[in-house]
């Protein structure tokens, strides 16, 4: 997944004198050293996965429950039938996408095994927890 | 003291003029000081084309003090007086109003004498510009039996300047105060009488728009709003609760407030005022969450201007300005913020999209301190109107506040 970390701090040279003073008054500076942004997990609710390789099935992750050497997860699959990851992401991205069935369950292991891709992440809302048990 | 001094003393000033037959006057009080002439004749009259001589000698200690002795006469249907310096040799100070300026023209010339110390303060006087000497010119076969007769005019091409009865070098007027000064003159910072309008107090009105740069990395987290003086706001308009991942982000530049100032402007030297102005925000006021600061749309500031040019406050005309100034001022500056949710957290606000634009508020200030400059253009020496931009530092909420100003300057 894109992430603009570290290329915000690549201001050109011209500017660099004066954003310095500003940065100096303000007590903040682009730091090298910050940590990378979490990515979203398969497991971590509110994430969508697209699987597949041909044909693409896009869910989302309600709630993980961790057995061993495993997690069960909770999810829902949404009709829609994106061409590609990117496609999916973006469709990930609409505020509200068409419903095929509200609760699936699935192995992460097994899953892990095909191709997919986290392609976007919401936070759930209230009635999106509800669906899970 | 100082008055009773000179009246001691006012025996040993003498002020030779041509002879006349009237009686002395009174002398006024003008000045500081006065040198009282008690034998001194107030009227007098002479022939044409004859010089007026002057002459006064000064008591010891005044004339320790005394730097420049002026003779201010003016001639009869002369609109303006002219001024001259007299040349000192001892206690005694002499000079001539010209015979080339006496002319042939019948009348009252009219005259009094000021001595200046080294700072130009007027420290003595004989006569006043509403009371002078009154020497009366008039033709030959007019004057009084007995009446002096001095060498009439030699031929001008012969007359060297300074000398009695030639053209002499008008001089400039030190001064030190206003006071100094006669006939509606002020004393310029150069320390001279000059005949110009300048002003020394002005009301300021002006319009000022408030721009910010505030830093925005954190900007969003719960802590940061309730703690730093930011406010997080969702497309959808809710307030951002959510769980940011810590990342870095630019700088970012925003609108503040706009603000109605109303000032107040001294000028203290000729390239320099001093001011304070307070100003009240209208539009561009941010939200505040609850339990947070409310923003109070008063403000108040100092500053000190430097003006560049000479003396600019007695003409019109263009100039560039710089200032310093500092102040009690709070300012929400709008922007944008990218935020990134945290996917591993616990808790989070429902809806929150891995990467969202936020709307964002810093209420920066209380304090400023800042520098700027900028242009004015006075129509005259009493309207200004200017056009400034300044660049404050806001703390202990910090931002970086940019603020152009539009207004005039009125003087009164």
């Amino acid at each position: 997944m894109h992430s603009e970390i570290g290329q915000r701090c690549q201001l050109g040279g011209a500017a660099r004198l004066a954003i310095f003073v500003a940065l100096m008054a303000m007590g903040s500076a682009c730091s090298s050293e910050s940590p990378a942004a979490p990515e979203p997990e398969v497991h971590h609710a509110g994430a969508f996965i697209a699987v597949g390789s041909t044909e693409i099935t896009l869910y989302r992750t309600l709630k993980a429950l961790k057995i061993e050497g495993d997690a069960i997860l909770f999810m829902t699959l949404y009709d829609v039938s994106p061409a590609s990851f990117d496609h999916a992401r973006d469709l990930a991205q609409q505020p509200s996408l068409p419903i095929r069935q509200e609760l699936v369950t699935a192995s992460e292991a097994l899953l892990l095994k095909q191709p997919h891709s986290v392609v976007w992440f919401r936070t759930l809302t209230k009635a999106e927890e509800d669906r899970a048990p | 003291m100082r008055r009773r001094t000179f009246a001691a003393l006012a025996a040993w000033c003498f002020l030779s003029t041509p002879s006349g037959a009237d009686a002395p006057a009174k002398p006024d009080s003008f000045g500081p000081d006065i040198i009282h002439l008690p034998s001194l004749q107030r009227r007098a009259e002479q022939g044409i084309l004859r010089p007026v001589p002057i002459s006064a000698e000064l008591p010891g200690d005044l004339n320790m003090r005394a730097r420049r002795v002026l003779l201010h006469y003016r001639l009869w249907g002369e609109p303006d007086w002219t001024t001259l310096q007299l040349r000192g040799h001892g206690a005694r100070y002499e000079g001539a109003i010209p015979c080339l300026e006496v002319s042939t023209v019948t009348g009252d010339l009219r005259y009094y004498i000021r001595v200046h110390d080294s700072e130009g303060r007027v420290i003595a006087s004989a006569g006043s510009r509403a009371n002078p000497y009154v020497v009366t010119v008039k033709n030959e076969w007019a004057l009084a039996p007995g009446a002096q007769r001095t060498v009439r005019c030699p031929d001008p091409a012969d007359c060297p300047a300074g000398l009695p009865g030639c053209p002499s070098e008008i001089v400039e007027v030190a001064c030190e105060t206003d006071k100094d000064c006669e006939g509606g003159l002020t004393c310029s910072w150069r320390g001279i009488c000059e005949r110009v309008d300048r002003r020394r107090n002005f009301v300021a009105l002006a319009v000022e728009q408030d721009f910010g740069i505030v830093s925005t990395s954190g900007a969003c987290t719960v802590r940061a709003q309730e703690n730093e003086g930011y406010a997080c706001f969702r497309s959808d308009g809710q307030p951002y609760i959510g769980t940011p991942a810590l990342t870095n982000e630019p700088l970012a530049f925003g609108r503040g407030p706009t603000r109605l100032v109303l000032g107040f402007e001294h000028l203290v030297y000729y390239d320099t005022t001093i001011g304070v102005r307070v100003g009240w925000a209208g539009l561009g006021v941010g939200p505040t969450l609850r339990g947070g600061t409310p923003f109070f749309p008063g403000s108040i500031a100092v500053r000190a201007t430097h003006w560049f040019g000479s003396d600019l406050f007695a003409h019109s005309g263009w100039r560039f300005f710089a200032l310093v100034t500092g102040g009690y001022e709070m300012t929400d500056i709008k922007t944008t913020v990218h935020v990134r949710e945290d996917p591993r957290a616990s808790s989070r606000q429902p809806g929150n999209e891995l990467e969202q634009r936020l709307e964002l508020w810093r209420r920066a200030g209380d304090a400023f301190v800042g520098a700027g400059g900028g242009l004015a253009f006075a129509f005259n020496p009493r309207r200004l109107l200017w056009l400034e931009a300044t660049v404050a530092g806001a703390f202990p909420y910090r931002a970086i506040v940019i603020a152009p100003t539009l207004g005039g300057m009125f003087a009164f």
